[in-house]
Formats: structure tokens, sequence, C-alpha cells
């Protein structure tokens, strides 16, 4: 089946079976920054907003997406052009192996879009589906705080 | 992944989505798909029929009470929730119980409602509340109550879940669950709506099957009092909760346990009801 949606501002039409996921979707279109992991959408590494909105793509099939705009890592910044929130978590050195990073990230967009002036219980609440094995959860949180504000600082 | 799903269906109308689904024969309803891949039974789906064309994601309260779409999502009725009063105030912390952000974008109202199980969070709630159910079949639309039983289970196969209305009125209500982690299903749960002399207390997860567990004893006691409990009311609602409730054992919790901890939810909700510290 074909699914038109918009991905990371581009309008794009691809082709998928019916059982397929926005996650193996994703990936197999060379959008591998969204991560697989629990497939149940218990661990954030595959989250992608979906309309602004942070989703697990592991539980959106590629057909729910038929007519949304959807936007992954690749949509946020680039290794050249890094998006302030990403900034914040490499300043912050709240990454180790980075596999639940852009999902970290993509929901800490949401939140700020949201909420720009994020408590610390709100930092926490944006986090809770997002599992680390790593670096744990005391960085994330600061980056969180301080990606706001830069974003803050950087739209004045 | 671990579906053999073959067909995808969107309908654009009401009289599409009733064809698709042919009384339930057709193939199973997609509110947001929170559990679709989740839940065991699911592996042998062919065919979804996704609600998303179909307009039930309206949220109004009025004076004639609450009126919710089926499409809401969890994180939109928590959210709406909170501004609603004392009477809806069991429904936000229900609504939001597992604090996954992406899970509650996804989650519907529709969805949670009709799970056949007794471990969905806001199933006690919409019981207290004395939630009605509006469905839709080929015979046309029409208002169930919440169903607390098998029976009430029964009577909606086959219909779409086109939505929900919580009738106005005062009193307060609350919720309270018990889980092992916070994002877990609970290992027990339960729900409080008082006005006066007038109560409903519900909890979920005392039986292997979707049935709540409505705690006549408790409620009757709460009658009797009305404006005037005694002093040592915690005692006495927790022995009558004791009374209503059987000791259900399963895997995650024994029997005793967990009649214990939710007499103790019981209270709880109580206590925040008549304004009181929820812990003595």
């Amino acid at each position: 089946m074909r699914s038109e949606l918009e991905v990371n501002g581009a309008r794009v039409a691809w082709e998928h079976e019916p059982h397929e996921f926005l996650t193996e979707v994703l990936r197999r279109e060379g959008l591998k920054g969204t991560k697989r992991g629990c497939e149940s959408g218990d661990c954030g590494a595959c989250a992608v907003l979906l309309d602004g909105e942070e989703v697990p793509s592991c539980l959106v099939l590629a057909a729910q997406a038929h007519g949304h705009a959807v936007e992954t890592i690749e949509g946020v910044g680039s290794f050249e052009a890094p998006h302030p929130i990403q900034e914040a978590f490499l300043d912050a050195t709240a990454i180790q192996c980075g596999y639940c990073t852009p999902g970290m990230v993509l929901a800490t967009k949401a939140l700020l879009a949201e909420t720009p002036n994020p408590t610390e219980a709100d930092a926490r609440a944006c986090l809770a589906g997002h599992l680390c094995r790593c670096t744990g959860y005391v960085k994330p949180i600061q980056a969180v705080l301080s990606a706001a504000q830069r974003c803050q600082a950087g739209a004045q | 992944m671990y579906l053999a799903l073959e067909r995808y269906t969107r309908p654009s109308s009401v009289a599409e989505a009733l064809a698709a689904y042919a009384g339930g024969k057709g193939g199973v309803l997609l509110g947001g798909g929170s559990t679709l891949n989740v839940e065991g039974n699911h592996e042998e789906v062919e065919h979804v029929i996704d609600l998303q064309g179909l307009p039930w994601k309206q949220l109004a309260s009025g004076a004639q009470g609450v009126e919710v779409g089926a499409l809401v999502s969890l994180r939109a009725l928590g959210r709406a929730a909170a501004a609603w009063g004392p009477r809806f105030a069991a429904i936000a912390p229900a609504a939001l119980a597992y604090p996954v952000v992406g899970l509650l974008n996804r989650a519907t109202v529709g969805g949670r409602v009709m799970l056949d199980r007794n471990d969905v969070d806001l199933h006690p709630v919409l019981a207290a509340l004395d939630a009605r159910l509006l469905v839709v079949d080929d015979a046309g639309e029409r208002a169930l109550p919440f169903p607390t039983d098998a029976a009430g289970r029964r009577a909606l196969a086959g219909c779409l879940l086109r939505g929900l209305q919580l009738p106005a009125g005062g009193g307060r209500s609350s919720f309270h669950r018990h889980a092992r982690i916070q994002v877990d299903r609970p290992l027990c749960n339960a729900a409080a709506w008082v006005e006066g002399s007038e109560a409903r207390v519900f909890a979920g997860v005392q039986g292997p099957d979707a049935a709540l567990t409505r705690l006549g004893a408790v409620e009757g006691k709460l009658s009797g009092w009305g404006d005037q409990r005694p002093p040592d009311w915690r005692g006495q609602v927790r022995e009558a909760a004791l009374a209503d409730l059987v000791a259900y054992e399963d895997p995650w919790a024994s029997g005793t346990y967990r009649q214990d901890v939710t007499a103790t939810l019981v209270v709880r909700c109580l206590a925040e009801v008549f304004g009181e510290a929820v812990s003595e």
C-alpha cells in the first residue's frame, strides 16, 4: 500500500505493507536516527513527532501516518548545524552510547514547544518514557533545562 | 513484526465504519493503536479499521455534564479534566496514571474503555461517575451504562463507541492506584464519588475477568452517615471495604495483600473527597 505524508518538511509517498510500523518504514527510507527498542511503546528509543506530538513510532502503523506530518531526529539538526537542544545534550554530557538520545531530543522539542520555561518536574515528566541504560537521568534532565534557556536566548 | 495484518481501512464516515466492522466480524477497531502491538491476542489480526477519520474528538463540558469523544487522547482528557471541578477530580489522575507522554498521546479514551480488562485505571472512575457510553451500530445510536460486569461488556459487542457522557452534578470524586512501579499496570485501584449521603465506590483488579467490584458495604456506611461521619470513619470504612472485597490472588499479588491495599486505597479516596489528609 502507499502512504503520502510529510517527513521533516518534505512531502513523500512511501510504499509499505499494511502490517509495517512507522519505525520500520522510516529506517528503511534511510532515517536511521529513529531507533528500534522495546517495540511496545515503553522505552522511547523510537520516538518521533507526529503533527508535533511525541509518539512511539513502534506503535504507529505506517498507514496511520498517511496525511500527517512526521519529524524525526534528522529534521531537528545536523552534525554541521546542531539544534540548541542537541548542543545542550552534548554540553551536559547527557550522551554516552547515544541510543536513547534521538528520542530524548524529540521529546524535549515537543516539551519546549508547549512549555518554553519547564520546571524540573516538567523535564522529569518529559523523559519519563525514555529509558537510558548508561548515562542515567540526572544529566538528561539538566540538558532539558539548559535547552530551554538556549532556545529562549536564541529566540530573543 | 508480530502482526499478520493484511488489510488496513480508514473509513471517513460512520456508515463506512459500520460496513467495514460488520458487527465485529470485519476486523479490529483501531483508535490510536497503543495496544495493537502489545496485547498478545492481536498477533492474528488480519484487518484493522482505523477510526481516525471519524469526527469523534470532541471534549465539551457544560450544564448537561461532560461529553468526551472516543478518539480523544488520554493526555488531552487528563489536561481538560483538571479544569472540570471537584465532581470530575478523579478523571485526570486516572487518565494520566501511566506517565509516558508518547503513550498518553496515542492511547484513546475509546480504546481504553473498550479494553476487556479490569486493570484499566479509567474504568472504576467512569463507573463511579455513572458514565454513559454512546454507541453506534446498524440500529442507530444509543446510550448504555458503563459496563461493570460481563453482561454489560457483552452489550457492547458489535458496536462502535462514539464517546461517553458524564452527567453533571455536585459532589467530589477521587482515584488512587497501586502498582509495583509507576509505569506498570495497577495491582489494584479504586475510585469514589460522594455527594452528601450519595456515594458510588468501585475497585478494579479484583478478579480474573473485566468486572469491577462495587463496594456496597462502604456505600451503605457513607449513606448512613451523610455529612455526619464519625471520628473513626477510616477504621469503619476499612472494615466495610474488607467485607466487600474478595481476596483475589494472581501471579503478581497475594489475595490478602491486594485486599488490604485496595481497602487502603478506598480510605485514601474518601479522605481526599472529605478534604482530609490522605494518610494519617
